[in-house]
């Protein structure tokens, strides 16, 4: 066991008590403990009422994302070391309502997510299992960075448009309407279009650009609905000055 | 009774950290661009009503403390220019002609290109003052 501790202030709120607090607990110190080893031995070894979600503890799965120190982390991936000697403070995601405790209502998150259409969408959909949409590696490397988000959530956090307007689709969801806008293998842009061009979509970003900063996975969502902005504006001004084209 | 806590950043967004400042004094420049430009527009004004006015207004434009505020101005558009050069490669489709576009280069353009017309601005005026 580490002599050397540290302290964790803690973020408690239960629905049915009064409102919101802290509590400190002193933890053991190990240089390769992340927080969420903090926390999950808070809730092994101190106090088993302690809720919090958690999963693969690898930067994978998306589920531990908390405000330390006031920045959104995924708490697999804050090792206790960069803040030391403490203390921590660990919070719920901000922007979001709060259940209990650390875990947060992503309810709103997944109904934005479900509004544009994240998966491949094509007029001829086949029900043969062998069907093979070929892409060459030039085509995927143009979105390619954008499928690399894992729905953490951080970036919603971080977003200071989605803390004053709810109906705002926000970062992951239009870097995600993007990734498949831009893949050669899609043909749901169209569908698309009416949700990210509408009032709550990409014009209510301002670029302030924190939703990349956070990003775990380097998606730079805050890039991809600048993107999205650009071609929006192309295809408007294409359409005013050729009326007479032919739409796809 | 399940009553979820609200806990959203809200319009102090800006107060919050040192970043969320940057971005809010970077947006605010625009107060003194917009400034710059009523100053400008006044000027064209009062060179199209007699000369005593126009001069009276060049004299007010060069006051001490309006000079520092053209500095201030100044500071603040070459800030959010250059923060915007920086930000632009991320805001540009990654490829063009299926080759990947390096972000330095398209931060170079952009300073190659303001540098240009910098550099036309200061000899048209130079040559305007000779004649």
């Amino acid at each position: 066991m580490s002599d050397t501790t540290v302290q964790l202030e803690v973020f408690r709120y239960r629905p049915d008590n009064d409102g919101p607090t802290f509590q400190s607990y002193e933890v053991p110190y190990h240089d390769d403990w992340v927080v969420l080893d903090a926390l999950n031995y808070v809730k092994n070894y101190i106090d088993g009422s302690l809720s919090f979600r958690w999963s693969c503890r690898m930067g994978v799965c998306g589920s531990c994302g908390m405000q330390v120190n006031g920045e959104p982390a995924l708490t697999c991936a804050v090792f206790l070391r960069d803040h030391m000697p403490g203390p921590i403070r660990v919070e719920p995601l901000v922007n979001f309502p709060v259940e209990r405790d650390l875990v947060v209502d992503s309810n709103g998150f997944m109904e934005k997510l479900d509004h544009v259409k994240p998966y491949l969408v094509r007029e001829d959909e086949t029900d043969d299992l062998d069907a093979e949409y070929l892409q060459t590696p030039i085509q995927l490397d143009r979105y390619k960075q954008f499928s690399m988000c894992i729905n953490c959530m951080l970036c919603y956090a971080a977003c200071p448009v989605i803390g004053r307007v709810d109906e705002f689709i926000g970062p992951a969801a239009l870097a995600l309407a993007q990734r498949y806008n831009l893949d050669s293998r899609d043909q749901g842009k169209q569908m698309r279009q009416d949700v990210i061009f509408q009032n709550e979509g990409i014009w209510e970003c301002t670029f302030v650009g924190e939703c990349s900063e956070v990003c775990p996975k380097h998606v730079d969502p805050a890039g991809a609905i600048q993107q999205a902005k650009l071609e929006g504006a192309y295809d408007y001004y294409k359409r005013l000055l050729t009326p007479w084209a032919r739409r796809s | 009774m399940n009553r979820p806590l609200d806990r959203r950043l809200g319009w102090t967004w800006w107060t919050l950290k040192g970043s969320y400042f940057r971005i809010f004094l970077r947006e605010a420049t625009s107060a003194f661009i917009l400034a710059e430009i009523v100053f400008f527009m006044l000027l064209i004004h009062k060179a199209g009503q007699d000369a005593e006015s126009y001069l009276a207004y060049r004299d007010f434009l060069w006051h001490p403390l309006m000079v520092v505020f053209h500095l201030v101005a100044l500071a603040f558009a070459l800030w959010h220019t250059i923060t915007f050069f920086l930000i632009a490669p991320s805001a540009l489709p990654s490829q063009v002609a299926g080759r990947r576009i390096p972000a330095a280069f398209i931060i170079g353009q952009q300073f190659a290109g303001l540098a240009a017309v910098s550099l036309l601005v200061i000899l048209w005026v130079a040559w305007v003052g000779a004649t």
